[in-house]
């Protein structure tokens, strides 16, 4: 039973947090309001553009050379940088648990694959390929992601394809519970056809999806809305979520907090409530989420961070409650290196409170 | 007779002198916006050095901030601010000058809280001159004259090209904000 209850936790850890490149929205510090500085992606994560490389060695790294955060490092990509982008990333993960009920540890290679992207001035196409099955330890070589976006105006975006919904913020912790268990986790990239307005003040965000029937054969489409609002370095917004399918209706409102207090202090907040019913008409079920992660940066790339993360299925149901609560460390030591630690103490309703602890490393061309 | 000749005098004469400004004891900072990515540029660095002329409600003089005190906390970016664009070896301060510019209060007579008032100057970056506006709010505290002055430029009215670097380009207007810390001599 233990060993059930281990595997099934575990499982749902590995698919949260098997996860491709994502953003690193701390940057508010600095006055980077918008993910797009960085990424080629209007909401973050994935394919840098030639300033976000940059910034890497700039702002985010402790150590660094002067050529190091080229793609491949030391290859000179100067010749197709106005065009070509070229990354990639490994990810792993050691996860430990310890309670009444388990302990127990294990190292997992979560991702692995190459993303290339031809970037114009007013048009981007990108595609990332490979993805790592955690279960089989097997590679594919197969695309996961893939977008187009155009670009007509300064902050006007359109992007259609296969990708995550710009919803809620991207962290890589699909562990979060604003992320995985609100569905915005691994494996769950729709296709998706997006409008973003990202202006020096406001954001507007409208995204119309239906997920694949490979991930969702019960024909499961959605609209998510979001607005924020920019001042200084602090950034708010609301945001809601309309979705369907055969079996259920799921509506979420959240508001979002990028709270930048200092150069080197700085708050990510994010509360969802989450309304489920059946189709055919039934009780709703009253979900929340709340993330709160603020972190301090000690040193030019080292951050420590205290995380609250709570998150109920059912709010009428203790049951379903999940709290973790702890500090944690991000270390940026070299460009292409990105290292996270946490240890937290997790309350749950299936046993006393125990530890919850991983390590990610996480390698990006 | 001659007393109230005297204080008529006194009353209607006005009183000139001089303002003291030291840079370490100030600010200036500029905003700036990168963009397409609404990148927000700040940079600081210190106050303005000078002295500041008055004769009743009238100044003049020139007050000049170090551009080589700026920084905007990237040292690549403070390399290309200031020997790219702003060119700091042949051009290392930025001027602001005032020629008999009458403000809304004379100088002996500013309160000790702020008052707020318009004004317009010479501003002078990398070797080019050109008239600003803005709004300043200055307080007078026994010997002390202390305060902000804000105005708003065009950069390509003082450089040769629009910085920009790995696709993300300023946007031409930019603001600047200067904390004033200055003494009645």
């Amino acid at each position: 039973m233990k060993n059930i209850f281990f595997a099934t936790c575990l499982s749902i850890f590995i698919s949260i947090f098997s996860t491709t490149a994502f953003a690193f929205p701390d940057m508010i510090r600095h006055g980077y309001t918008n993910c797009t500085a960085c990424h080629v992606s209007t909401s973050g994560g994935g394919l840098l553009n030639p300033y976000g490389r940059s910034l890497s060695k700039e702002l985010i790294s402790t150590w660094d050379s002067e050529t190091e955060a080229r793609p491949f490092h030391f290859v000179n990509t100067e010749k197709v940088d106005e065009w070509l982008a070229l990354g990639g990333d490994f990810r792993g993960l050691q996860v430990h648990q310890e309670n009444d009920s388990v302990k127990r540890g294990r190292w997992f290679t979560m991702q692995a694959g190459f993303e290339v992207g031809i970037i114009q001035p007013k048009w981007s196409v990108v595609s990332f390929f490979g993805q790592q099955n955690v279960q089989q330890n097997e590679w594919k070589p197969y695309s996961t992601r893939y977008y187009g976006l155009i670009n007509p105006a300064d902050g006007l975006y359109f992007k259609i394809g296969r990708f995550l919904p710009n919803f809620g913020i991207n962290l890589p912790d699909h562990i979060l519970s604003t992320r995985g268990p609100m569905q915005f986790g691994y494996g769950m990239e729709r296709n998706t056809a997006e409008i973003s307005w990202l202006g020096e003040t406001w954001n507007f965000n409208v995204s119309g999806y239906k997920t694949p029937e490979n991930k969702s054969p019960k024909n499961q489409t959605g609209l998510t809305a979001t607005v924020a609002y920019t001042v200084g370095n602090f950034k708010t917004g609301l945001q809601f979520l309309s979705e369907k399918d055969d079996i259920q209706q799921r509506a979420v409102a959240g508001a979002i907090g990028y709270l930048g207090w200092t150069k080197n202090f700085g708050t990510l907040i994010e509360i969802d409530t989450q309304i489920t019913k059946p189709s055919t008409g039934g009780p709703e079920i009253k979900g929340l989420s709340l993330m709160q992660r603020s972190s301090y940066e000690f040193f030019k790339g080292f951050h420590g961070v205290a995380l609250n993360d709570y998150f109920q299925s059912d709010v009428t149901a203790g049951a379903t409650k999940n709290y973790k609560f702890g500090p944690g460390i991000q270390w940026f030591p070299r460009p292409h290196f990105d290292i996270q630690a946490f240890w937290t103490r997790e309350q749950t309703s299936t046993s006393k409170e125990g530890d919850y602890a991983w390590l990610v490393i996480h390698y990006y061309l | 007779m001659k007393k109230i000749l005297l204080s008529i005098l006194l009353s209607t004469t006005a009183f000139a002198g001089s303002i003291q400004f030291t840079g370490s004891k100030g600010e200036t900072e500029f905003s700036a916006v990168g963009r397409p990515a609404m990148i927000k540029i700040k940079g600081i660095g210190q106050g303005p050095d000078g002295i500041i002329t008055y004769t009743g409600d009238l100044i003049s003089g020139t007050v000049k901030v170090d551009l080589n005190k700026l920084t905007t906390e990237i040292d690549l970016r403070d390399d290309h601010m200031k020997n790219k664009y702003l060119e700091i070896q042949k051009f290392p301060t930025a001027d602001l000058t005032f020629k008999n510019f009458k403000i809304s209060t004379a100088v002996d007579q500013l309160p000790d809280s702020e008052t707020e008032m318009p004004f317009t100057a010479d501003f002078t970056m990398r070797g080019k001159t050109k008239s600003v506006t803005g709004k300043m709010k200055i307080k007078k505290s026994l010997k002390m004259i202390s305060g902000q002055a804000e105005f708003s430029v065009k950069i390509m009215e003082y450089l040769e090209t629009l910085p920009s670097y790995a696709g993300i380009k300023v946007a031409e207007d930019v603001s600047i904000k200067i904390k004033l810390s200055g003494v009645l001599q």
